[in-house]
């Protein structure tokens, strides 16, 4: 396991490649999440306030 | 049989034929990145011998090759929505091409990040103008640029089409970027990325490279259709479909 | 159609000339440029007969980009570009024309001046006839591609920095063999005849795609 972790002594270098690799997609997938429900939010509101509007011309 | 192609071309069905993919595509991702990398760090040697010696760093490569395929292929893609929107003249293709370019260029990156350290270890320098690397390097100045140019623009219709034709003329100028850095004295060429030809790979190396290759595929499919999705309720969103999945969704 | 074509040359260049300082302040960023490296970098000889024709040419590429700008907006900002679309003629010709006329107020000056700025660099005398010979056939390439990046970026906001970095990329293969044939004349003058060739194989592609490309970016942006 140790083994595994050290790469030869390389581990800095191995290590550094995947964990940004890591990173970068993990951070993507986190921020569709976000995304997809900021989208949704937003949209949520503006139909309420459509509803709202429609509902005061009355 | 009539084939038709138009189908899935209106967002509304390919909205939801994509939310049915995207768990299967994550999925798949998941399963074959981690195979491929346990195969890719337990059953290949340690280290390398032949005319281009390699110790343990060399184990980058399961990352490094994968992203920076991906990204020349994500490039093709988005080059390809990019004509099909232009020549059919569909809305959907200009919204594929604008969700694939950030999940390319995040590859690019990875692929110049990771070939960096490959490159410390490997030639004893964080960076070469070697023609590979330069060209990745343009090829994310390119990503770039696309997304730069479609975010300039106001219009969505404009932007679409000015960005998709740059992706174009960028596409055209690629073989040409690539060749003059590849070879900047036609006299005689030379460069630090061995002529590798894939053949000559132990085994095991390169399938442990192919399996994460179609590991990070299936990842930018899921991503692109998850990001595709989001446009889609974004720029629909007068449309009744999207009110009602709205409104079916703010109830939930 | 050359009577069309000498019109709109004719017409950008009377124009340009009203305003001369536009068209020589580019001029002096060019010779400004040039001059600021080897102060930065240091002025030993072999270190700016390595330097100069990189140097020369990336101020050739600045330089060119930075006039780019003005081929389009003043036409797109009163409207005569709308118009000129609207005309029978075809738009690649338009294009064409303007572009000429652009290298011919840019590129054009900087190959004159190439001489000096090499004498700066302490350049010999083959370097200079080969680094005039580049800058001929390579400056309208510049023009060329970059005009398509122009009537992309057309109106918009932050349109100069846009335009350089979408257009940029594109320079490359031109500064590559431009400035590397200057380097090899200095090594081996009969070397210099393939980055001549693909730098003019570069200029004929340019000349029949490039026009076309930026018609057709226009239209997009004047719809």
């Amino acid at each position: 396991m140790s083994e595994f972790l050290s790469q030869g002594g390389y581990a800095f270098f191995v290590w550094s490649s995947y964990g940004m690799g890591l990173a970068l997609l993990a951070i993507e997938v986190l921020l569709l999440h976000r995304d997809r429900r900021t989208i949704l939010a937003r949209l949520g509101r503006l139909a309420r306030l459509r509803k709202l509007d429609s509902e005061g011309d009355r | 049989m009539k084939i038709t192609w138009f189908r899935y071309s209106s967002p509304a069905t390919f909205y939801a034929l994509a939310g049915r993919m995207i768990p299967w595509f994550a999925a798949a991702a998941a399963v074959l990145t981690l195979a491929g990398l346990y195969w890719g760090f337990f059953e290949t040697p340690d280290r390398l011998g032949g005319t281009n010696p390699q110790k343990e760093y060399y184990r980058i490569i399961f990352l490094h090759v994968p992203a920076a395929w991906l990204s020349m292929w994500l490039y093709l893609v988005l080059a390809g929505w990019s004509a099909v929107g232009l020549i059919f003249n569909t809305r959907l293709s200009y919204m594929m091409a604008v969700a694939t370019a950030p999940t390319g260029a995040i590859f690019t990156f990875l692929a110049l990040w990771t070939g960096s350290f490959w490159g410390r270890t490997s030639w004893g320098t964080w960076w070469d103008w070697d023609p590979r690397l330069t060209s990745e390097l343009i090829l994310l100045f390119l990503y770039v640029g696309y997304m730069a140019l479609h975010s300039a623009i106001d219009d969505v219709r404009r932007a679409d089409r000015s960005a998709a034709l740059l992706s174009l003329v960028g596409l055209a100028c690629v073989p040409i970027i690539f060749w003059s850095i590849n070879c900047p004295d036609p006299n005689e060429c030379a460069a630090l990325h061995q002529r590798s030809g894939l053949g000559r790979i132990d085994p095991n190396i390169l399938w442990a490279m192919l399996v994460t290759t179609l590991g990070l595929w299936a990842y930018s499919f899921a991503a692109i259709f998850a990001r595709a999705r989001g446009v889609i309720l974004t720029r629909e969103a007068d449309t009744q479909w999207v009110r009602d999945l709205v409104a079916a969704e703010t109830r939930a | 159609m050359l009577r069309v074509f000498l019109c709109v040359l004719g017409r950008d260049i009377t124009l340009a000339m009203r305003r001369r300082t536009d068209v020589l302040t580019t001029l002096f960023f060019f010779i400004i440029v040039v001059s600021l490296f080897p102060l930065g970098v240091g002025t030993e000889k072999q270190t700016l007969r390595i330097l100069g024709p990189g140097v020369v040419w990336v101020a050739a590429l600045l330089a060119s980009m930075l006039a780019l700008e003005r081929l389009f907006a003043a036409d797109y900002e009163d409207g005569t570009l709308e118009q000129m679309l609207l005309t029978a003629q075809p738009p690649a010709l338009l294009v064409l024309a303007k572009v000429t006329a652009h290298w011919l107020l840019t590129g054009l000056p900087l190959v004159f001046i190439a001489p000096l700025i090499g004498l700066q660099y302490q350049l010999p005398g083959e370097a200079l006839w080969i680094m005039m010979a580049s800058l001929l056939i390579g400056t309208p390439v510049l023009s060329l591609i970059g005009a398509i990046g122009a009537a992309l970026t057309l109106g918009l906001r932050g349109g100069g920095i846009l335009l350089s970095l979408l257009i940029l990329p594109l320079y490359i293969p031109v500064l590559v063999y431009g400035a590397g044939a200057v380097t090899v004349s200095m090594i081996d003058l009969a070397d210099t005849q393939p980055y001549l060739s693909l730098i003019g194989a570069f200029l004929l592609l340019a000349l029949t795609l490039s026009p076309l490309a930026t018609a057709a970016a226009l239209r997009i942006a004047l719809e």
